[in-house]
């Protein structure tokens, strides 16, 4: 027993007291929240240019009302408005003049900016930092020469993009009964704008020009078809949105009162979930890699000889193994000791799902020992990395599975698909933190087959791992096929004694 | 321990998929002796090392080290030092050394280190990683690794490969103050000139089997000395026809004479007297770097 607890000490040590292990334990925090804000720090580093933008409006009525809204927009990106403080829209009106078109376009920008799902920024553009002016093509004889002449424009940089605005655009299709009934195929096709430029299908200057667009042709269309006034701000009324605000569930408190629980948020709901699998991934991989180095340098410097002529194969890997636990704890110990006292600062405190703690230190163990037991025994087998990361592709498309389906299990813990993909022992450990990190109810007996389940694979992940290990760490020359492997794994006579495919002199 | 013997291995198999690395081995070390293993590449050496290390288990037959014969490790009274370097590079000299003393079951080890970082002029690379020392100084340390634990058997494999001569003989001389406290030392090398010098016994393994196994004195009983050399005065016009001879070859100012049988230099002795001045003639005793290429050729060609 002291020979594994000075063998899991060094590998400690070896794990934990690196400048390697502090900056990966710094820079992956870092790395995963630094994803989330860079996009919006590159785009504060971008350079706002004027873009010019053509547009051919076959309906006359759109290009003046547009160029309003462009130059509204421009406005308040310059003066960093945001939609709400602005109180406008794109659909603000271009003529003062027509009392009319004013109050319902007024009315229009109220109800707008009331429906803030509808009014927010990504909508409006404004992620869009680049300012844009219009440039009036004449529609008539517009044909395909013209469209040319302007591509080339924009392939030389005098044009950002064009728009046509097909004349039939205003006109309300006829409908009656037996048209919503079925529809005749020429009326299921809608007229459509055109948006042309170099990058038309991701072009955040083409979604803004369509939700303002489209503003402009329900005003319009409104305005012209039925009474103009008043139909159409009674119609923008009657949309309005009523919004549905989450809930916890009730419950009793002390005083007997019946209480509503605390109100889940994004914060609970989907960040906190996420943050606890990202942690128990940090932890797989920081256990997990460290090892495969590990085993790589006792192999490939031969000092695994010298540790077999101390510590027998057993001891060996064991004392491994627990050392290797040892630090995916002081990994744990370091995030959750540090996401606690950010709680703490930012008023999160009882955010902290108590509860889990328990069964994320088991899962834990468990998922370290699980893998780092498989990237011991792949690191046994080979003699250079790329021979091991050839080997480990499989193991890796396990160990993300959860990354695939995290979104669906946290949006219904308790779905079929949840369910499924937590009984799955190699995801369990993550899945199931997910799980009951949601602050859904997870029925016990899941928690406990799943934990059961979950155990029986790491025992024989661990003991099929120590029949590779013990076969192959002494070996030299090519790596084992996979069904030298298995061989290794079942076979009785092999695991008696251990193989060498090179006898040394 | 059983008798006198340190190692003993009786009728000992060791297969390797279809190779057979090891046949059918006795071998009994003394208490105390330095025992020198030597073959070539491939004949089986390190496989009988490694099952006196219990690496491997023998497919028949056993393997005895220090009275126990068996056991899923070595014996914490083993000290090894393996042909290949194996030291952590990351890690610093004392630590490494306190690292593998702790696994021999050896706590307080840190006079011996002393002591031996001293006896090996390594004091001033007690700090330093492993990485940073030199081939020579690396081997140095590992040989401290071998010995820091006190061992009663200490099995060397090519023990003074990358040193110089001055650091070789500072090591050679403490393998022989080791062997003074009674440890029994392996000495398994390709340099037959170290193993005359520094074993008392020698063991030559062979494509799996034992060829050789005694003292210097018995091996060279049984190989005979067959080749003469010999040097005639300047003005001996030339050499008589010698039909005793079975090979001639010039090295140098010396003519080399491999005979059948030792008797028959007489016989080409009073033939060369006959023709001319002998200014020199020598009977030469097989080294064991004859007897091993011997063997080895004989093996080759078999």
């Amino acid at each position: 027993m002291n020979k594994i607890f000075t063998i899991a000490w060094r590998e400690y040590q070896a794990m934990v007291a690196t400048r390697a292990f502090v900056i990966a334990l710094l820079m992956m925090p870092i790395l995963m929240l630094g994803g989330a804000w860079l996009p919006a720090l590159l785009r504060g580093l971008e350079t706002p240019e004027l873009r010019k933008i053509a547009v051919v409006d076959s309906t006359s009525l759109l290009f003046n009302r547009f160029q309003e809204a462009v130059k509204q927009r421009n406005v308040q990106l310059q003066s960093k408005q945001t939609p709400e403080t602005a109180g406008t829209s794109p659909s603000a009106p271009a003529d003062a003049g027509n009392s009319a078109r004013s109050d319902s376009d007024a009315l229009i920008s109220t109800v707008r900016s009331q429906q803030k799902a509808d009014t927010r920024g990504e909508e409006l553009g404004l992620q869009d930092i680049h300012l844009y002016e219009l440039e009036e093509i004449p529609a008539e004889d517009f044909g395909d020469e013209q469209r040319l002449a302007l591509s080339e424009r924009i392939r030389r940089g005098d044009l950002y993009a064009f728009i046509e605005v097909p004349a039939d655009v205003l006109e309300p299709r006829p409908f009656s009964p037996e048209n919503l009934k079925n529809p005749a195929p020429d009326l299921v096709r809608l007229p459509a704008m055109k948006w042309v430029a170099e990058d038309a299908a991701l072009s955040d200057a083409r979604r803004w020009s369509e939700a303002a667009m489209n503003q402009l042709i329900r005003s319009q269309r409104l305005s012209s078809s039925v009474s103009p006034i008043v139909l159409p701000t009674v119609l923008l009324e009657l949309e309005r949105r009523s919004p549905m605000e989450g809930g916890g569930l009730y419950a009793r408190d002390e005083s007997g009162r019946i209480v509503s629980e605390s109100k889940p948020d994004e914060i609970t709901s989907l960040l906190l979930p996420m943050i606890i699998m990202m942690l128990m991934f940090m932890v797989i991989m920081m256990s997990a890699q460290p090892m495969l180095e590990s085993v790589l340098e006792e192999k490939t410097l031969r000092i695994a000889e010298v540790l077999l002529g101390a510590a027998s194969a057993r001891e060996l890997m064991a004392g491994k193994l627990l050392g290797n636990v040892g630090g995916s704890l002081t990994v744990f110990v370091v995030y959750g000791s540090g996401g606690t006292f950010m709680a703490l600062q930012q008023g999160y405190a009882d955010r902290i799902p108590l509860h889990i703690i328990p069964w994320f230190v088991v899962y834990q163990i468990l998922a370290v020992l699980l893998y780092s037991s498989v990237f011991m025994a792949i690191a046994a087998s080979v003699t250079q990395l790329r021979e091991a990361q050839t080997l480990l592709l499989p193991v890796w498309m396990v160990v993300l599975l959860p990354m695939f389906v995290w979104f669906n299990v946290v949006r219904e813990p308790n779905s079929a698909l949840a369910t499924t993909i937590s009984m799955f022992p190699p995801a369990t450990p993550m899945v199931m933190t997910l799980r009951m990190a949601t602050g859904a109810t997870i029925p016990l007996w899941q928690n406990l087959f799943s934990l059961v389940l979950t155990i029986g694979c790491t025992y024989f992940g661990v003991i099929a791992a120590a029949r590779i290990y013990r076969q192959g760490i002494l070996r030299q020359g090519k790596p084992p096929r996979m069904l030298e492997m298995l061989t290794w794994i079942f076979s009785q006579r092999q695991r008696n004694q251990l193989h060498q495919t090179e006898p040394g002199p | 321990m059983t008798g006198n013997s340190a190692v003993r291995l009786r009728a000992v198999t060791k297969t390797f998929g279809s190779t057979l690395a090891v046949s059918n081995l006795d071998l009994e070390i003394p208490t105390g002796s330095v025992y020198g293993f030597i073959g070539p590449n491939g004949s089986g050496k390190t496989t009988t090392i490694r099952m006196i290390l219990r690496i491997f288990q023998p497919d028949s037959g056993t393997v005895e080290v220090l009275g126990a014969d068996r056991g899923d490790c070595a014996d914490s009274r083993v000290g090894y030092l393996p042909e290949e370097r194996g030291l952590y590079r990351r890690m610093k000299v004392r630590e490494l050394l306190r690292y593998y003393s702790r696994l021999k079951g050896f706590r307080n080890c840190d006079p011996e280190i002393d002591f031996w970082l001293k006896r090996l002029g390594a004091t001033d690379w007690s700090d330093r990683r492993i990485e940073s020392l030199s081939k020579g100084m690396s081997q140095k340390i590992q040989f401290i690794a071998a010995v820091v634990a006190r061992p009663q058997l200490l099995i060397l494999d090519e023990p003074f490969s990358g040193l110089d001569p001055v650091n070789l003989e500072l090591l050679r001389d403490a393998i022989l103050e080791i062997r003074a406290r009674g440890t029994t030392i392996i000495f398994s090398t390709h340099e037959m000139d170290v193993a005359e010098r520094m074993c008392e016994r020698v063991f030559m393994i062979h494509k799996g089997r034992k060829v050789l196994d005694g003292t210097l004195d018995q091996i060279r009983s049984m190989h005979p000395a067959n080749e003469l050399r010999l040097r005639m005065s300047a003005e001996t016009p030339h050499l008589p026809a010698l039909p005793e001879a079975l090979h001639t070859e010039q090295r140098g100012q010396f003519l080399h004479c491999t005979v059948a049988d030792p008797s028959h230099s007489q016989k080409i002795l009073q033939r060369l007297l006959a023709c001319g001045q002998v200014e020199h003639f020598e009977l030469l005793r097989p080294s064991l770097h004859d007897i091993f290429v011997r063997i080895a050729l004989e093996g080759a060609q078999s």
